[in-house]
């Protein structure tokens, strides 16, 4: 190995071969398809709310065009983008698969200003007939219900997917999941609630008034019968 | 072109080469590259740690099937070969992920264990691209590298048995560190080049960090009080995308450093100051802000680990 090592060839392989790591880095670090063509995403109201406030800017320096025509455009040359970009990545994802050195960066890319938080109830029976309890919701001292899962980051990024490209079964399977730790740490549950609350972030001027944004908009319900999942 | 001109750029490109290769040959004390070894070590207990902390080993790292959160993937080959996605696959990945960070960190059985470190880091976070974030791609990008590394050269376990001290003069290649800055670099530069958003981009009312203080995903506590900061929040919002789309420059301070002795307008205005201080010093202060601010695990501690090795190691003894 050291003999190896030591050939007058070497340092020309290992520049070959860090020039191609060189150009790894680069090539996967361009946008893919899931960061720019996930009709999902292009769905939310946070893209609609982008394309609608680039759509007004590109009109205000006189190149006139509204939301649609904006989404039209940018999804065409995404398309031309990724007929491109797909072979020119395509023999480093293997590279970057074994050796863990992925490259997908985008961080805050658009920030939600439509957020979804998930809140959980149970059902409770008493004389006066039944009644929801709010268990848990984020940030609330009140409603803190397995807060020492939900207040982890892997959690908190996962909850917050929700708004940001729903995926159904990943919501049904973890509601399901929510509900069933629910249903056996209360037994006094009839029925869990688990829902999406989706608000507006307020603009600052709103806030500074002294507004706070309104959580009675609810999306996704899923009720469950808690004896069945005990 | 001419045979003139064919001739002057084959020229060109040898010299290049050359110049590549000198590049890639150099060694330095490998005291950077052990702290940086050191450093993501730590992250990665820390990782860990905060899993079983929260109770969430058998919730994330589980399959639905086995009582876990969702259906997992079994890609990593180690994960079939320990059972699928089960409670006891989980526990010895995370078992043995605690040993070898230890060992990472004490600089104990060199590339190997590195190796080890990242196959098993890998195996669990693998297990949904839901359940990931970053910080993880950081880590095993850098244990990657760490791997390519002789990172146990000094400041090891490895070093000691070897020397019977703790610390070497031993020169290591210092093209690792060199990558571990470009990784950096292409970080910072492609997360900017994302933020396409009215919010982020020139022109725009700078309002993406306003939004991102509210986000209940993010934030660690109430930060409304940042609409009676707004015009600093805009502030910060433009520092952070130019200081982010900018960042290949630093390669070009880099290289006006290294080339210093050619003279030219350029490299003297690039060296006038140390850019590289200030580049780095602008970073520290965001990850510190999105460390006290936001709640985005160890994202900002495996970034700051990254940034040790923009620390030169001190020249080499003269023999």
């Amino acid at each position: 190995m050291r003999r190896w090592l030591d050939h007058p060839a070497w340092p020309h392989v290992r520049a070959i071969l860090i020039a191609l790591h060189v150009l790894s880095l680069v090539v996967l670090s361009l946008p893919t398809a899931g960061a720019i063509h996930d009709r999902r995403r292009w769905q939310t109201a946070n893209a609609r709310d982008d394309l609608r406030r680039m759509a007004a800017r590109l009109t205000a320096w006189g190149l006139a065009t509204d939301e649609h025509q904006l989404e039209q455009a940018l999804w065409s040359a995404g398309d031309a983008y990724l007929r491109v970009q797909r072979p020119i990545a395509a023999p480093f994802q293997r590279y970057a698969e074994l050796t863990g050195s992925r490259q997908a960066w985008q961080m805050f890319a658009s920030p939600q200003r439509h957020p979804a938080e998930v809140h959980v109830d149970i059902e409770l029976s008493g004389p006066a007939g039944s009644q929801w309890q709010l268990l848990y919701r984020p940030h609330s001292d009140e409603h803190a219900w397995n807060r020492e899962q939900f207040d982890h980051n892997r959690f908190r990024k996962f909850f917050g997917r929700f708004a940001r490209g729903f995926i159904r079964s990943h919501y049904d399977q973890s509601a399901r999941w929510i509900a069933t730790k629910a249903a056996r740490e209360h037994p006094e549950a009839s029925r869990v609630r688990v829902r999406l609350a989706r608000y507006e972030t307020l603009p600052p001027e709103r806030v500074r008034a002294g507004e706070r944004p309104a959580l009675d908009k609810y999306e996704h319900e899923r009720v469950f019968d808690a004896e069945a999942l005990r | 072109m001419s045979p003139a001109g064919r001739i002057g750029f084959i020229g060109w490109l040898r010299r290049r080469w050359s110049a590549w290769v000198e590049l890639t040959s150099t060694r330095e004390l490998g005291t950077t590259l052990a702290w940086f070894r050191i450093a993501v070590g730590l992250v990665i207990l820390y990782s860990l740690l905060s899993m079983i902390a929260a109770d969430l080993v058998e919730v994330m790292w589980v399959d639905a099937e086995h009582g876990g959160l969702l259906t997992l993937s079994t890609r990593h080959w180690l994960v079939p070969l320990l059972g699928g996605r089960t409670a006891s696959t989980a526990w010895t990945l995370v078992g043995s992920g605690l040993l070898l960070a230890t060992l990472v960190v004490l600089g104990l059985g060199g590339r190997l264990v590195i190796l080890a470190t990242l196959q098993v880091y890998y195996a669990l976070t693998t297990a949904s691209p839901v359940l990931t974030g970053g910080y993880d791609t950081m880590i095993t990008n850098a244990l990657w590298l760490l791997l390519l590394a002789r990172s146990t050269a000094t400041l090891s376990a490895d070093c000691w048995i070897r020397t019977r001290r703790l610390r070497s003069d031993e020169l290591v290649p210092a093209w690792p560190r060199y990558l571990v800055i470009l990784q950096l670099v292409v970080i910072y530069t492609t997360t900017g080049l994302h933020k396409l958003s009215p919010t982020w981009t020139p022109g725009g009312d700078c309002s993406a960090l306003y939004w991102v203080f509210q986000e209940p995903t993010w934030r660690r506590f109430d930060m409304s009080w940042t609409a009676s900061a707004f015009p600093l929040m805009q502030l910060m919002t433009a520092v952070t995308w130019w200081w982010e789309v900018l960042a290949p420059l630093l390669l070009l301070v880099y290289w006006a450093r290294a080339t210093a002795e050619r003279g030219g307008w350029l490299r003297r205005v690039l060296n006038r100051h140390d850019l590289r201080k200030v580049w780095a010093t602008i970073g520290v202060g965001l990850h510190l802000g999105i460390l006290v601010s936001i709640n985005v695990g160890p994202f900002s501690l495996i970034s700051l680990a990254f940034y040790l090795c923009l620390i030169p190691p001190r020249a080499p003894p003269t023999a």
